[in-house]
């Protein structure tokens, strides 16, 4: 019986299980996307810690092969590996590379044996446990765990508006549901059929989505957002975890299927049926108070809010939450995009140990001076450079900061310093295309936002739409009632177009105010302030239009058509 | 013996603080094989009390035996197997499901009994109603006469004791409506105890016996 009813409920009435599988699609969009995204960062993170590191504890700069029995046969150590002018040794026991302890005094013992062989130009550097494997340090772990606790948080949120649109999308099938008890129906199969079409519509839905959100994040990844290789950035580097994609869908149904039975359990609960007329009515039993002279627009509008505006309520739960949401993403990603495409001062950055080699010499400012295309040098000396690098004691360095007199021209000088100012503790970096990248990822999130706008669109849409017309649909009987009592197509359509801009007044205002508190909240940590870029303003008129659009339109369209039907049926 | 017996029988409702008595102390009995009419105003109980001998819905009070099971004891799946066996249900608004065939709506009482449908029962009982080249219809495509005849083989479909018939006619018009209390005086000659709720004295002075009620009251 569950089937024959399904499949024929699907079959003639698709609409109504397209909308389910649409909403939890769109759902489960942005926290896949969300985890996608998290997932390619762990995965560049490892990426780049693990081309950095070699998966090595020390690395033992400017040597030569003939520098390798220098390192052999220290207790507790790898055998030396020599690659590239780098001898490479990893501290055997995995216990004693995760303990700070251990690794300081393996540290000091290379850094003794380098002393001992007076071998100034050979330097060190050691590498904890999790950078060596690649895991990370605590600063992207929280960054990730930040994305997890937002995640969670959109799902939660997601799964509360999902519930909403589930118990309107039941309560249209109230009727059958009457008429199967009627007939005997035990409420087990009248269980079976809905948990049926939820776990299809959501099997679906979750294959969708997973899909949608790789193929978005990839194409996004693969155009914009994508760092590989470069120095200074974190790299991110397409990645889907299938274990992590499971756990945020599953999350996403543990916290929705609560909803549902409790929804289930509503409908079949005697009082719901006996008194489903009185939910579709949705009656308030405060009179309103009717002046008479008024326009009959307004004052049928002032009972309609005033009576009937359960059905607006219930859209209000639902829009201002993911509206909201999406302006704060919006704010957010800007303020990050605004920092991102900011141009660099200097192009390239040249440093150098000063605590182990001595700072620049007069030659390098030369040879630095002699270069055409430099427009400016700024040298800084003895700054105390931050240890990400647990060797014991701290460093102090050189800097050089260059201005080009043609920014198009930092790839090829940087590849000239480099060759330049190569070994003995130098460093240099291309600020220019750091800066280029940042760029492109800021474009990257805009287009990001691109795609979770007509996300949120449809499913806020949809929701809002089925909830209105269900409404709209529900007063036929008022509206017809009204019409015989010769009342003017305009003024009935008027009064339901104020009672529905309203609501959309009232969700256009409480989702602009949400998203901005949320916005100042947020950029507090980073302090920084969010400013309100024409862009910006243009955004939130935008959404301002959209949710005047999603409540007006389609009550505007109902009550049109449900008059209009009502006038041929009286002709008939 | 008695089909249905109802003794002391209340159902209060409650909107707010005020208390609606919709079903107020009734007592009676339909034997078997007979057909009884309920009259009354509307909004008198009438459609509350079928609702309650249908275990549709729960008494406040009283005693309701079905056949001599008092169904007020008997827990929600006792009573869907007491309305898929022994009771047949047409209302008003005849309560066709929109998205199933005539075919389909008819059979569904087998389906829910987990029983396959009768092909010989099926094509009697469409016979019988006149319904056989309506049977891949959708309701939608129907007549009013012709959607109350396809409620009614659905509810005998599964050869039920007992039809509970609420004001099957009062959307039809006069000459449909005297083609269905044909139809339901027919299966009450046949031996089915037909309880019939109606506010057209014409068709309740038909029946073997009449009760009328007024604010959930037998006056």
């Amino acid at each position: 019986m569950p089937y024959l009813y399904l499949t024929r409920s699907f079959l003639r009435r698709p609409k109504r299980h397209i909308s389910l599988l649409l909403i939890l699609t769109c759902a489960l969009v942005l926290p896949l996307l969300i985890s996608v995204y998290r997932d390619s960062l762990s995965y560049g993170t490892a990426l780049r810690l693990l081309s950095e590191t070699k998966g090595e504890t020390f690395h033992i700069l400017n040597a030569s092969e003939s520098d390798l029995p220098l390192f052999e046969n220290i207790p507790g150590l790898s055998a030396p590996r020599y690659d590239g002018g780098t001898v490479y040794l990893h501290i055997l026991s995995e216990n004693e590379w995760k303990d700070q302890t251990a690794l300081d005094r393996y540290g000091s013992q290379i850094l003794g044996i380098i002393n001992r062989a007076g071998e100034g130009r050979l330097s060190a550097v050691a590498y904890s446990y999790k950078y060596a494997k690649g895991i990370g340090d605590d600063s992207s772990s929280s960054e990730k765990n930040a994305l997890l606790i937002l995640n969670l948080f959109i799902i939660l949120l997601s799964a509360f508006t999902v519930g909403s649109a589930y118990r309107t999308h039941l309560k249209r099938f109230y009727p059958d549901i009457f008429t199967l008890r009627s007939l005997g129906a035990e409420d087990f199969q009248i269980y079976l059929i809905f948990i049926s079409e939820f776990l299809a519509a959501f099997i679906i839905s979750s294959l969708a989505a997973a899909a949608i959100s790789a193929g978005v994040m990839k194409l996004l990844l693969a155009t914009y957002l994508g760092v590989e290789g470069v120095e200074g950035l974190e790299w991110v580097v397409f990645r889907m975890d299938p274990l992590n994609t499971l756990l945020h869908i599953f999350f996403f149904f543990a916290a929705l299927s609560g909803i549902i039975f409790k929804s289930l359990a509503d409908a079949l609960s005697g009082s719901v049926i006996s008194s489903r007329e009185e939910i579709l009515e949705n009656r308030k039993s405060a009179p309103a108070k009717i002046m008479p002279g008024r326009k009959p627009a307004k004052a049928l509008a002032e009972i309609w809010l005033t009576r009937t505006n359960g059905a607006y309520a219930s859209c209000l739960k639902t829009a201002v939450p993911v509206i909201a949401l999406f302006l704060f993403l919006f704010g957010y990603l800007s303020l990050g995009a605004d920092f991102l495409s900011e141009k660099p001062e200097f192009e390239i950055l040249i440093s150098k140990d000063a605590s182990a080699y001595g700072g620049f010499t007069e030659d390098d400012i030369g040879y630095i001076n002699s270069l055409s295309q430099i427009k400016a040098a700024e040298l800084q000396r003895q700054i105390p450079e931050e240890l990400f690098r647990p060797i014991p004691g701290g460093t102090m360095t050189d800097r050089i900061k260059i201005k080009l007199s043609d920014p198009v021209l930092h790839s090829e000088t940087a590849e000239l310093l480099k060759s330049r100012f190569t070994g003995a503790g130098y460093s240099v970096r291309d600020l220019q295309e750091t800066a280029e990248q940042g760029a492109k990822t800021s474009k990257g999130l805009y287009m990001a936002l691109a795609f979770i706008f007509p996300t949120t669109v449809i499913f806020t849409a949809i929701i809002v739409i089925m909830k209105l017309r269900d409404y709209i649909r529900d007063s036929g009987k008022t509206l017809r009632t009204l019409s015989a009592l010769g009342a003017e197509d305009r003024a009935l359509i008027a009064s339901y177009v104020i009672q529905a801009a309203v609501s959309a007044s009232a969700a256009a205002a409480v989702s602009d105010i949400l998203s901005l508190a949320l916005l100042y909240l947020a950029a507090i940590p980073a302090s920084v302030k969010p400013s309100l870029n024409p862009l910006f303003a243009a955004v939130y008129i935008f959404a301002g239009i959209f949710t005047a659009g999603i409540f007006i339109l389609p009550v505007y369209k109902e009550v049109g058509n449900t008059v209009s039907k009502s006038k041929r049926s009286v002709e008939a | 013996m008695n089909a249905v017996e109802v003794k002391n029988l209340s159902k209060i409702f409650f909107r707010g603080d005020t208390e609606i008595k919709a079903v107020n102390d009734i007592s009676f009995e339909a034997e078997d094989g007979e057909m009884l009419a309920i009259t009354g105003s509307s909004g008198s109980g009438k459609t509350t009390l079928l609702n309650l001998i249908g275990g549709i819905e729960e008494p406040t009070d009283g005693e309701i035996f079905i056949y001599g099971t008092d169904i007020t004891l008997s827990d929600k799946n006792e009573l869907a197997r007491i309305r898929r066996q022994k009771i047949g249900y047409i209302f008003q608004d005849f309560n066709l499901i929109p998205i199933l065939t005539v075919k389909e709506n008819i059979i569904m009482p087998l389906l829910l009994d987990s029983k396959k449908a009768n092909k010989k029962r099926l094509i009697e009982t469409v016979r019988y109603l006149g319904l056989e080249d309506r049977l891949d219809h959708l309701p939608s495509q129907l007549s009013g006469g012709q959607k109350q005849r396809a409620a009614i083989a659905r509810a005998i479909i599964n050869s039920p004791g007992i039809i509970l018939a609420d004001e099957p006619t009062g959307n039809l018009d006069r000459a449909a409506a005297d083609g269905i209390m044909k139809l339901l005086l027919d299966l009450n000659k046949n031996g089915m105890t037909v309880i019939l709720v109606t506010h057209d004295e014409r068709y309740a002075d038909m029946c073997d016996r009449k009760i009328s009620i007024e604010d959930g009251k037998i006056i």
